[in-house]
């Protein structure tokens, strides 16, 4: 496997595990039954969080090299990929910085 | 010794910090690398293991104390204080935005895979440099979150 592989598909991996927990948190503080069932799964929400980004980003990965497999990636997806982390950590930061400042 | 250091909660507080900030000095050294073009890239992947290795290990004592003293001890102490924003907004967010850390470290050592020649020829090396600046940035933010949270708990 090439070395633009590994960064496409970690890239493309963290953006997508970033996003996501972004989103779980927001949803667990709007929904008190979900936060209930995070933490049911671990004793406490951020623990079951935390384990939630290594299983994402460890399935996202898994997917990503199956889907890349038998195709060549260009440094142009390497560079998006990259661009969408960047995109999506900030994104992901204010939503949940802003989400708290307004629900305090 | 562990027993020592899981029961000991300024020890654990320390470490956490310490080895965010070891995390963060690791990743300006992978930016001070890219800055100076260096040719190797053999510096820039021990950094960027360096960077993972030491925001893995803070998040895992950070997470320990978290779960064990700070939410039973510390929080309701914050909560009941004239600054329970402290918690509400600087600790929630701390404890969520510092998950992103682990991924995008992933990411950094898989860029550090390349050699600068690679990295320039293939247009990666501004990528990297900003997702690095990135990753220092949002470490400093972490970091700024809980020097807030550790001074409302100290006034309170």
């Amino acid at each position: 496997m090439n070395k633009l592989k590994f960064v496409y598909i970690s890239s493309i991996s963290a953006s997508f595990t970033i996003g996501l927990i972004a989103l779980i948190t927001v949803s667990a503080e709007l929904s008190p039954g979900f936060k209930d069932m995070l933490k049911g799964w671990t004793g406490h929400h951020w623990v079951s969080k935390s384990w939630l980004t290594v299983i994402i980003y460890a399935v996202c990965a898994l997917l990503c090299y199956l889907h890349c497999k038998n195709r060549k990636v260009g440094e142009l997806w390497a560079q998006k990929s990259i661009d969408a982390l960047i995109f999506t950590t900030i994104a992901s930061t204010t939503l949940i910085l802003a989400f708290f400042i307004r629900h305090s | 010794m562990l027993d020592f250091i899981l029961d000991n909660k300024p020890v654990l507080v320390g470490l956490h910090l310490g080895l965010a900030i070891l995390g963060i000095d690791f990743a300006i050294w992978v930016l001070g690398e890219l800055v100076a073009n260096v040719t190797s890239n053999k510096r820039i992947k021990y950094a960027a293991v360096g960077s993972l290795v030491s925001f893995c290990l803070s998040w895992l004592i950070g997470g320990y104390y978290y779960v064990k003293y700070y939410g039973p001890l510390v929080k309701p102490q914050i909560l009941e204080s004239t600054a329970p924003w402290a918690h509400k907004v600087a600790m929630e967010a701390k404890e969520h935005v510092f998950l992103f850390l682990v991924p995008i470290g992933l990411t950094l050592i898989t860029l550090s895979l390349l050699r600068m020649d690679e990295l320039k020829k293939l247009n990666l090396k501004q990528h990297f440099m900003a997702l690095t600046f990135l990753t220092v940035s949002l470490g400093l933010l972490i970091g700024l979150a809980g020097y807030i949270i550790s001074a409302s708990a100290r006034w309170a």
